[in-house]
């Protein structure tokens, strides 16, 4: 009895003490779930390598911002509609891209490397930062993304790319074409993310907790310079064997804006992120009320592509919904007409038959008009017409397939319109466009075959001196020696042979933008692939609604 | 001198229980703040957010500007396409969800964020955004979103002691095992099954098995023991007091096979009520008693029995896993003159094992009180709270 009562008490003392003391020692051993250092269960070796998160780590917080009239300036809904959110499901990108593999199938890796470090920003610097070059392809359809890669692949431009990027190289040579610098050491939860508001330290473990990274307060994500590391683009001419013989400022607007009156009062970010007149919370979660904030609708040009995106959203898994595309569209075009050029008669007579009409176009942007990717065209469209109401004289009209009537480029690809400063038949077309030709002189829309542009008569912003601007900039052609086509403004002069007509005429002119022009997408036709196949099967659906009028005027002649 | 034994043993687990408790309030710093599971020590470090202009004052302000976004200003929920994100928000409207959980567990979530409960990163953490007098004012807007009071608070789910039957209506599976740990060797495993059906009902099916051994050394069994289904009803609850009261009718059926002693062969009916009150400072404590009815006398005797159970719950580690050190008495008599009365002591420590911190082991010792010559067992069971998720979630 009194043995079996001994090994009772060695129970009751022995077994409470063990259970606290492997419970303690247990406790104390694995380390708080709050100071792990995993991110949000996110095993550390991924936290080591993972530089970005996708905009959905973004999106739930800064919704529902609305501001004190009612307007809707949710960062998630408006981005994910705009162009850089749809960078990577752009169906015209996919094409370029094929059509420039299928020129130069030595180079693929190498186009796709350099292509995808803008369109597919989170991916390439992700996969670059692993010792590996990107792909493009291999991330598409958009619509079937499976793995991380391909969900930061899809994500276009989005909330991490903009907001990790630092000022170190601002504005140098070698921030261009992609070269932004971001963070690669630093693992995800102490990533850091620049704002231009002060970080407010009560609210600033909510963002990390969510997104893993670190709010920091820095004024430069709102310099032109950022917008300028991704859209100054300079393309490496390739030969028939995939040797680099030159190079192409394919798109420079920030090189534009530099050589413009802009430069001091407006950047890239104050036209195409315009602020808030009044406080409002830039986070609908505790967030506080802050000025100045800048809509992230990012609005642009782009409509057509806005909606062939929205038409065929589901081919191209499209994430923004169709209203928020349809407000996008809207606002763009009501951008593009509000923001963009003005077209005025500045004279109009008559004079041995002929009717002297005096147009003057006046570029309202920062830059060129249009700027940016080449594809992109504005052009004049003149007509008169009589007192019968019968159109007498016409030119720069547009065809339903998206070509201009008269232009020459649209009716033979080896063929371009020169820059006119007068216009005195139907068969000549004042159109603004920048046309690349190859080493041998001959006209191209493959970007890797050209070495130079042969005409560029975009109209130019406000203040350019084009005597002073530079190759990558420089005017090219007939229009440097324009008088009338100088910093802000072009005029052209219309001399129409009107014998034998009655008036009063009416004379109508109007200033069309096409953000892909005609033979840009038609130029992809002969290239079977299924990119470029679907690309002008989508551009043929929809070549009525390829250009629209950025703004007009009239007057009655008599 | 036999009589002395029991009388030293009560006394030694007293002094045992009493130590548990001492140790034990000394990282505890909340003042009598019954509704929280733990004892954040963090909470008394949160400062309030001055550089905010205008603060929102109201429990339904503060939860309007950090928390409707996402949760609805109704508590419903927005959509996860509004919202972008992979899980909907839960609907807070939902009774059934909304009354599981206790305050603190949900204050830790708004205050840690989603993962320290082994949910969601995209619940973002407060950190010092919000305070903690802020953070109850939440709660109590979020409470009112739930506007039948039939269902009891989740706070008023007192841990599990390894015999006694707690009040509250659970949906919970546990695996319990006890082992003989003198004379013959047997090990006695169940398999609790406990289904909630509306705000106070719970459906309970036991599915014992079991192994002993054999004169010859060897081991059998493993066969079904007799299987219990039992229907449990909470009467009574206020979480103001910190009480639940509930009635449980159970029928054991003889479905254990008698010659290998898995089974009695009759059905034995057995009600009981179950009673669970919070203590201050994290305590609690569980009372059961009932009577066993067996349908064939000759098989088995009418017996009562009284179950209780005291236990204290605390954090080491603030936001951490859950310790609850228990101590229960346990006593049953058969009906009949003459009969004696058995008393037993358990002490036991129960822990969460995961993040989310419905993964549950308990571990004590079942010690006869009165007669040494009966075996101690050595009892461990692993809970389950399947409705707080699958059981490899949350870790």
């Amino acid at each position: 009895m009194a043995k079996s009562v001994n090994k009772h008490l060695i129970f009751i003392i022995i077994l409470p003490v063990l259970v606290i003391s492997l419970g303690i020692s247990f406790n104390f051993g694995t380390s708080d779930s709050v100071s792990v250092p995993q991110v949000h269960g996110m095993d550390v070796t991924i936290a080591n390598h993972l530089l970005f998160q996708t905009a959905d780590n973004c999106l739930s917080c800064h919704n529902n911002l609305i501001t004190s009239s009612g307007e809707d300036i949710s960062f998630g809904s408006s981005w994910r509609a705009s162009m850089m959110a749809n960078s990577a499901r752009d169906p015209y990108w996919h094409a370029a891209v094929r059509r420039e593999v299928m020129d130069h199938p030595e180079s693929q890796a190498f186009i796709e490397n350099e292509c995808s470090t803008c369109h597919m920003p989170m991916a390439h610097y992700q996969a670059n930062a692993n010792g590996k070059m990107t792909e493009v392809f291999t991330n598409l359809p958009t619509n079937k993304a499976v793995t991380q890669q391909n969900l930061l692949a899809i994500d276009g431009v989005s909330c991490t790319t903009c907001h990790q990027i630092q000022g170190d190289n601002f504005g140098k040579r070698e921030s261009f074409v992609g070269g932004f610098l971001i963070d690669t050491l630093q693992p995800m939860g102490q990533r850091e993310v620049y704002g231009p508001y002060p970080v407010d330290a009560g609210r600033s473990k909510i963002m990390h907790s969510s997104s893993g990274f670190q709010q920091k307060e820095s004024k430069h994500i709102q310099q032109s310079e950022m917008c300028a590391t991704c859209h100054t683009l300079y393309t490496h001419t390739l030969d028939s064997e995939g040797e680099v013989i030159g190079e192409l400022p394919e798109q420079v607007p920030y090189l534009e804006w530099k050589h413009s009156s802009f430069v001091d009062d407006q950047s890239c970010q104050s036209c195409h992120m315009p602020e808030v007149q009044d406080s409002t919370v830039i986070s609908s979660v505790w967030g506080q009320p802050r000025k100045n904030v800048s809509r992230h609708s990012f609005r642009g040009g782009n409509f057509f592509m806005m909606s062939m995106l929205n038409r065929y959203r589901d081919e191209l898994g499209v994430q923004a919904l169709p209203q928020e595309m349809d407000a996008a569209i809207n606002r763009t075009i009501d951008h593009l007409q509000t923001k963009s050029a003005q077209i005025s008669i500045a004279n109009a007579y008559m004079e041995n038959n002929q009717a002297i009409v005096d147009v003057t176009i006046n570029n309202l942007a920062g830059h060129k008009l249009p700027t940016a990717y080449p594809s992109r065209r504005v052009w004049i469209h003149f007509s008169v017409t009589d007192r019968n109401g019968s159109i007498v004289f016409e030119s720069g009209a547009v065809r339903p397939d998206g070509s201009i009537v008269g232009n020459a480029n649209d009716d033979n690809d080896g063929k371009y319109e020169p820059h006119y400063s007068e216009i005195t038949s139907q068969d000549q077309v004042q159109v603004y466009e920048a046309i690349m030709a190859d080493p041998d002189g001959k006209v191209t829309t493959g970007l890797l075959t050209a070495i130079q542009f042969i005409k560029d008569n975009r109209i130019l912003p406000d203040g350019f001196d084009k005597s002073t601007a530079k190759e990558d900039i420089a005017v090219q052609g007939q229009a440097f020696d324009d008088e009338d086509f100088i910093g802000g403004t072009d005029r052209i002069r219309f001399r129409i042979n009107l014998k034998d007509i009655e008036g009063p005429l009416q004379i109508d002119t109007k200033l069309y933008y096409q953000p892909i022009a005609f033979r840009w997408a038609q130029n992809l036709a002969p290239y079977d692939s299924p990119e470029t196949n679907r690309f002008v099967n989508y551009y043929d659906s929809m070549s009525k609604s390829t250009s629209v009028a950025l703004a007009s005027t009239k007057i009655t002649l008599k | 001198m036999g009589k002395i034994y029991p009388f030293r043993r009560i006394l030694f687990i007293t002094t045992v229980t009493l130590v548990f408790f001492a140790f034990t309030s000394v990282t505890h710093t909340q003042q009598d703040n019954f509704q929280f599971h733990s004892s954040d020590k963090a909470y008394s470090t949160l400062t309030y957010d001055s550089s905010i202009a205008n603060p929102p004052k109201t429990g339904a302000e503060l939860y309007k500007k950090a928390c409707a976004n996402c949760h609805g200003a109704d508590g419903k929920g927005t959509s996860t396409t509004q919202l972008g994100l992979e899980v909907a928000p839960p609907d807070f409207t939902e009774c059934n969800f909304a009354t599981r959980e206790p305050d603190g567990d949900w204050i830790a979530i708004a205050h840690q964020g989603g993962p320290t409960r082994g949910f969601s990163k995209e619940m973002p953490a407060f950190g010092k955004a919000l305070s903690e007098r802020d953070l109850k004012k939440i709660m109590d807007h979020l409470r009112t979103f739930c506007t039948d009071d039939n269902w009891p608070r989740g706070e008023l789910n007192l841990p599990r002691p390894l015999v006694t039957e707690k009040a509250y209506p659970e949906d919970e599976a546990v695996f319990s095992t006890s082992i003989d740990m003198e004379n013959e060797g047997a090990v006695n495993n169940e398999i609790v099954y406990e289904r909630r059906f509306g705000a106070r009902n719970q459906l309970e099916i036991v599915f014992p098995f079991g192994y002993t051994q054999q004169r010859n050394g060897g081991w059998s069994g493993g066969h079904l023991g007799d299987m219990a289904l039992g229907v449990k009803r909470t009467l009574y609850h206020n979480l103001n007091s910190g009480s639940i009261f509930s009635l449980t009718g159970e029928v054991i059926v003889p479905t254990g096979d008698e010659a290998t002693r898995y089974g009695i062969g009759t059905t034995v009916l057995e009600p009981f009520a179950s009673y669970g009150q919070i203590l201050p400072r994290g305590g609690f404590f569980h009372l059961q008693t009932g009577l066993e009815y067996p349908l064939l006398r000759d098989k088995a005797e009418d017996e009562a029995f009284w179950r209780a159970a005291i236990g204290k719950s605390f954090n080491p580690i603030p936001w951490g896993r859950t310790w609850s050190p228990m101590v229960e008495i346990l006593g049953s008599r058969e009906i009949e003159s003459g009969a004696v009365t058995q008393w037993d002591i358990a002490p036991q420590m129960q822990v969460t094992l995961n993040t989310r911190q419905h993964i549950m082991l308990n571990i004590g010792v079942r010690i006869p009180a009165d007669d040494p010559e009966r075996d101690t067992q050595l009892m461990v069971y692993i809970l389950w709270d399947w409705f707080d998720g699958g059981i490899f979630e949350g870790w």
